[in-house]
């Protein structure tokens, strides 16, 4: 096991470990911004979980799924936030 | 072992472990601040600069590590995790505060209170100024159900944002 392999894994398991608390933040809280910013934080961690796993893994997939997970992502917040704002989305 | 490949690595550690404490600070203030404006302060850009420098120290690594075979257009072009890294961080640099903008004038607009603790409140005198709507709570009871306040405080807050004067 190199060096590499074990900062990489080590890091993976803190990211993933830090992905409970926004999931029980996002369980807990009621508001709707409130779960749109737990929305928000969990996917920028699953972002950073797969830049790793792509490091990890030497394999460029893994950034095309951070990508569309992104994008997923910001389209969901503004989406959202239209709705709450507006009452309709487009 | 070569220069370059420990220089790789170097980036590798210095970035990702910038990445992996500025993760945490964001957890450290979505969990402990009072405010949902707050909240959003703390997570937008601590999770912005995490995921940026995960980023950037994947990117360099995979870039010096292709680079150790004396190859540089195949570790600029033909490694896909440069080119695809590069456009990740553009990609989040430029959606990120967008999104958290939009949460934050939803939240307002929909009616959430500020924190006891608010001093200034310049974007509600805007809204007064202009007479838009700022309580839109049948939404929040259409979709969740109940007006329950999970913050400790809720209704309206005496901001003293110069009101007395």
């Amino acid at each position: 096991m190199s060096f590499v392999t074990a900062f990489l894994t080590v890091a993976i398991t803190l990211m993933v470990i830090s992905a409970f608390p926004i999931i029980w933040m996002f369980i807990k809280k009621n508001r709707i911004p409130n779960k749109v910013i737990a929305l928000d934080a969990a996917s920028s961690v699953t972002m950073s979980i797969l830049v790793l796993m792509a490091a990890f893994e030497k394999s460029a997939f893994y950034i095309d799924a951070a990508l569309v997970l992104a994008a997923l992502s910001f389209l969901s917040t503004v989406s959202i936030s239209k709705y709450l704002t507006d009452k309709e989305v487009f | 072992m070569s220069w370059l490949e420990i220089l790789g690595l170097i980036f590798l550690v210095v970035f990702v472990v910038m990445g992996v404490v500025f993760t945490y600070a964001g957890l450290i203030g979505l969990i402990r601040f009072p405010d949902v404006y707050n909240r959003l302060h703390a997570t937008t850009k601590t999770s912005t600069l995490g995921t940026l420098g995960i980023t950037i120290g994947v990117m360099l690594y995979s870039f010096f590590s292709f680079f150790d075979t004396g190859d540089l257009w195949g570790s600029l072009f033909a490694n896909g995790i440069f080119l695809k890294g590069f456009v990740v961080i553009l990609f989040v640099l430029l959606t990120n505060p967008v999104g958290g903008h939009m949460i934050a004038r939803a939240a307002y607009r929909t009616g959430v209170p500020l924190s006891p603790k608010t001093l200034h409140d310049h974007y509600g005198e805007h809204l007064d100024a202009l007479s838009v709507p700022t309580d839109y709570a049948d939404i929040q009871m259409e979709l969740v159900g109940s007006l329950v306040d999970d913050d400790g405080y809720s209704g309206d807050v005496e901001t003293g944002s110069g009101e007395n004067e």
